[in-house]
């Protein structure tokens, strides 16, 4: 009997010893979770999204089963080439399994590329890329703490929207341009009064109290149903004028920003906050455009690093503001319109961060293994020929001389600034034939009409200079063969202007007819010329 | 009469009063009534309209079907164990009768609800389509595509045993006649052995063209009275090389249509012309399924119940372009309405219940509840994997000369006789796609699945039924 009690409080001893410990055990367990951000912030403030929260306990581990025979028909279908289910199977299978988020990834991935392609028009390609974005959005909220969605999401906007790789890609450019104008209101919208207005329902209800005349306004237009209110400011891209006209000004544009920003973030899952930390760390983007999402999702990826996997994410960044300084800025033939006639022109603000991102990517040792300095050598070229193209000698000036003190073979570079950049043409064109280089100067000369037609002289003129040096350079070269010989330049400008004036809208047509007015009498008159003396010709032939 | 109606009535009363009945009811009211809100297409009016078919009649057979075993079930086998079956049997009623009538009841009251699910389905569905924005081009896609009824052509299969032969036949020759050593054809095995490589070889090669080939494929009993204004589509899928590669890109080829037509000779003889009509070359997506209307008169294009297709590759990037045999191409031409071929996939989900009912019945006439609802489950469960292994190993291997295929595929083949595959029954997946649920497929499951399959095996449960002592299995409980 004594060694049965014995026994009996020994073991209540060892385990009350053992729960006793666990207490510090369960302690360390929680900061590891904290420190590590083990668990998903967002997940814990807002609570898990109701459906997750519905499979994941009435399910429980069959859920995985049913996700793998999800995943089993969505390949079967897609093999078939039957895609209208995946959507659906992709979506039920992020729910069931949240947080496996290299299977979302794959999905998005799959539905912006490869089911996107087998698609002939470019509005249903279109809808395919906008659904794997709106699925990698999806995974970004349920996997906050994982730094490869943020990658995958903002590779699909840098690559297959920004890039040129599909055939549809400026279709994409545009479309994305158009939804967001209209979401915007206008083309560069004020960031900081979006921020700065109400993020919820309760901020805004905080904002308009019950008494506030605000609020007695919508009471009166519809009964303060603000989703009602929502559905129609989406529908109109703005309040309803009946509403705003009883607003007093600051409160309808307090009521315009919120429900923008809301929009934003349910269509886009994007923060004006975060948008106005983009731009203060990278310079002003054009949110109209691709790259600008890329950037803004590696700049929120990357504050989820720690260490871990930055170098894809600090890849993406910098490859998108490269982007953005080639192409970062939308010109449109009119203002806060978005039309198939846009123009993408460099966005040079954003050299700066640029530059600084690759002298710190260059100190630091986690990318050592990476060719980032032949990287940086031919971004510095780049940048200086595309500065000075745009009128922007001064600055091209200081990268020309950072190129030759800072990089490893910048003491040989002794030529000025306007010889390194004729110097940089004339080798993209030496290798070039007769017909390449007849385009690279057609190229130069249509950028040129077109900034006419946006209205920026300046660059315009900057460009028709390069080309006139080139044109020289060329005609210099190759002056004893006839049969490579380039037409007169004025000629060739006045064809390229013609063709613009033909085929684009009036507003960018009328202002180079009214620029070029001189040159295209020129051109009208040596063509006449030209037909007269041929038909002459005929005349005495006969 | 009177007893077998009592029962039936006795069998639907208690079944509404089950809470898992009634559980399975409100799923199916959600099924009609929230899933079509929640259910993500492909952005397009055409793939809304399909998945709203595929889904929502999915759900509803679905849930039919798990609600018809468990009622079976319980009815059969809760009056055994609750002692409540002796309250009937010293009535002079039989037990076949009882049993019947309790399937009866079940039946009764799950096509009462299929039909009005069906019902609230197809006005759900005009509803949103008459409400529906769409441009004519995606309204006219949606009715030619989805809301149809389009036969299913398929080409005719070569003869490979055929041809096989006549390989082995010609090879055999060859090497007699150019003096070459014959001894490995010269035993049956040998002779065998050489059949099945060949024969092996025309199948994994049958599909594929090669840059400047071009590829017939022959159609029979096709509907000779088609005018001219009804539209024949052919649906294909191209992949390049396998279609699980990576390959998959956009490739160049052109098609070929036959067209015969009679005309008076000289001496006013009628004599049949043969022509073939070739579109112009076109770039094509691979692994996508296309499809495209006929461009020539159906009087030209069907002759004698006949038609002939075939695809040039005028594709210089790739090696060969392949039409996996069961992907096209096919040809599709309109049967009959959407609303008919509705019917017909309720009718066959209808055949549905009545087979799993008479399953669950068969199996709770023998055992306990839990033992039945699991044993129904699992033989569910055999006959879909089942359906899965047979279909998958053609795919794999050519299961005639392989031993582990072989193996396989009889046994699937073996478990598909004895099992009726549930998946069977879920016909959404054609109503979706505008294809044709004809009646002698209907005719075909009902008599293959429900006379031949589910009767013997509910007879065989009524028999033990008879036989069986129940007052053991009350006393145990």
């Amino acid at each position: 009997m004594k060694n049965r009690y014995t026994l009996f409080f020994a073991l209540l001893a060892g385990t009350i010893l053992i729960l006793f410990a666990n207490v510090f055990v369960q302690n360390r367990m929680s900061v590891i979770v904290k420190e590590d951000k083990l668990v998903d912030e967002n997940f814990a403030a807002e609570g898990t999204p109701p459906l997750v929260a519905f499979s994941t306990m009435a399910l429980g581990g069959f859920r995985g089963l049913i996700a793998d025979i999800l995943w089993i028909r969505a390949g079967d279908l897609q093999q078939k080439g039957k895609y209208y289910e995946l959507v659906q199977l992709s979506d039920w299978i992020l729910k069931l399994q949240p947080k496996f988020s290299a299977a979302a990834s794959h999905m998005g991935w799959n539905m912006a590329y490869n089911v996107s392609v087998a698609c002939k028009r470019p509005e249903d390609r279109w809808r395919w890329v906008r659904r794997g974005i709106q699925l990698m959005q999806d995974a970004v909220t349920m996997n906050p703490n994982d730094p490869t969605v943020y990658h995958e999401l903002g590779w699909i906007y840098q690559h297959k929207l920004g890039n040129v790789l599909d055939d549809a890609q400026r279709y994409y450019k545009e479309t994305m341009a158009r939804q967001l104008m209209f979401l915007y209101g206008k083309h560069y919208p004020d960031w900081e009064a979006w921020a700065a207005s109400p993020a919820t329902e309760e901020a805004l209800r905080e904002r308009f109290p019950a008494d506030h005349p605000a609020w007695l306004a919508i009471m009166e237009y519809n009964q303060g149903d603000l989703d009602r209110l929502f559905g129609e400011f989406r529908l109109n891209g703005g309040l309803p004028k009946e509403l705003k006209e009883k607003l007093a000004p600051d409160d309808a544009s307090v009521l315009d920003h919120y429900f923008r920003r809301k929009w934003l973030k349910k269509d886009w899952n994007v923060e004006p906050e975060t948008i106005l930390a983009v731009n203060k760390e990278y310079g002003e983007l054009d949110w109209l455009l691709p790259e600008s999402y890329a950037i803004y999702w590696g700049y929120v990826g990357l504050g989820y690093t720690d260490g871990r996997d930055q170098l894809p994410l600090t890849r993406l960044v910098l490859q998108s503001l490269v982007a953005t300084f080639n192409y970062g800025r939308m010109l449109l033939p009119k203002e806060n319109e978005v039309s198939d006639f846009f123009l993408l022109v460099p966005n040079t603000g954003v050299i700066d961060a640029a530059r600084e991102l690759y002298k710190e990517v260059l100190k630091s040792e986690t990318y050592s293994h990476v060719p980032f300095e032949a990287l940086y050598e031919n971004f510095l070229i780049d940048s200086i020929v595309t500065l000075y193209t745009y009128s922007q000698k001064e600055a091209a000036a200081k990268l020309y001389q950072e190129l030759r003190t800072e990089t490893k073979n910048g003491n040989s570079r002794t030529m000025t600034l306007d010889q390194f950049v004729l110097n940089e043409w004339e080798d993209d064109l030496a290798s070039g034939d007769f017909k390449q280089i007849g385009n690279e100067l057609e190229g130069l000369l249509f950028t040129s009409c077109m900034l006419i037609g946006y209205g920026d002289r300046e660059a315009a003129a900057d460009h028709l200079a390069l080309a006139k040096r080139v044109y020289d350079s060329y005609t210099r070269q190759h002056a004893d063969l006839d049969r490579v010989a380039l037409p007169p330049f004025s000629e060739m400008k006045a064809r390229t202007a013609r063709a613009i004036i033909e085929n684009y809208p009036p507003e960018i047509a009328n202002r180079l007819r009214a620029e070029l007015e001189e040159d295209l009498k020129k051109q009208e008159q040596a063509a006449a010329n030209a037909s007269g003396s041929v038909a002459d010709q005929e005349a005495a032939g006969q | 009469m009177t007893a077998f109606l009592a029962i039936v009535k006795l069998t639907i009363r208690s079944a509404v009063r089950s809470h898992i009945f009634r559980l399975l009811l409100i799923l199916l009211l959600l099924s009609i009534f929230l899933l079509p809100f929640t259910l993500l297409g492909d952005g397009t009016p055409k793939g809304e309209v399909q998945i709203f078919l595929q889904y929502c009649l999915g759900f509803v057979g679905f849930i039919l079907c798990l609600s018809s075993v468990w009622l079976a079930c319980s009815e059969v086998s809760s009056d055994v164990e609750t002692a409540q079956i002796h309250m009937i049997v010293v009535k002079p009623v039989r037990r076949a009768v009882v049993l019947l009538g309790k399937y009866t009841g079940v039946v009764l009251i799950h096509l009462a609800l299929l039909l009005i699910a069906a019902v609230t389905v197809y006005a759900f569905l005009s509803f949103r389509l008459a409400s529906a924005e769409m441009t004519e081009q995606d309204r006219m896609m949606l009715n030619e595509q989805v809301l149809t009824a389009r036969a299913l052509y398929r080409p005719v299969r070569p003869d490979f045993n055929a041809l096989a032969q006549a390989e082995l036949d010609r090879r055999v020759a060859s090497a007699k006649e150019h003096g070459q050593d014959v001894f490995q054809y010269q035993d049956d095995q040998g002779r065998q052995e050489a059949f099945l490589e060949i024969r092996k070889e025309l199948i994994a090669t049958y599909g594929l063209v090669s840059e400047g080939d071009t590829m017939f494929w022959q159609f029979e009993g096709l509907p000779e009275d088609l005018t001219d204004d009804d539209v024949v589509f052919l649906r294909y899928t191209i992949y390049v090389n396998r279609y699980y590669t990576q390959d998959q890109n956009s490739v160049r080829g052109q098609w070929i249509f036959a067209a015969n037509y009679t005309r008076l000779d000289d001496v006013g003889k009628e004599t049949v012309v043969s022509d073939q009509i070739a579109l112009p070359e076109e770039d094509i997506l691979t692994a996508a399924q296309n499809e495209m209307g006929v461009p020539i008169r159906n009087s030209y294009f069907i002759f004698d119940g006949k038609a002939e297709v075939g695809f040039l590759n005028h594709d210089t990037k790739t090696s060969e372009l392949n039409f996996e045999e069961g992907r096209g191409p096919f040809l599709l031409i309109r049967e009959t309405g959407f609303f008919s071929n509705y019917c017909r996939a309720v009718l066959v989900m209808a055949i549905g219940i009545l087979s799993v009912t008479l399953l669950a019945s068969a199996v709770a006439a023998c055992m306990s509840l839990p033992i039945a609802i699991f044993f129904s489950a699992a033989y569910m469960l055999t006959g879909g994997l089942a359906n899965y292994l047979v279909t998958s190993i053609p795919d794999v291997v050519d299961y005639q000369s392989e031993y582990t295929g072989t193996f396989g595929y009889r046994f699937g083949d073996l478990m598909l006789n004895l099992i009726v595959p549930l998946q069977d029954f879920f016909v959404t997946g054609h109503l979706a796609n505008g294809e044709l649920i004809s009646f002698p497929f209907i005719g075909t499951l009902f008599a293959k699945d429900f006379v031949l399959r589910m009767l013997p095996v509910f007879l065989l449960g009524a028999w033990i039924y008879t036989r069986r002592e129940l007052a053991l299995v009350s006393k145990r409980g």
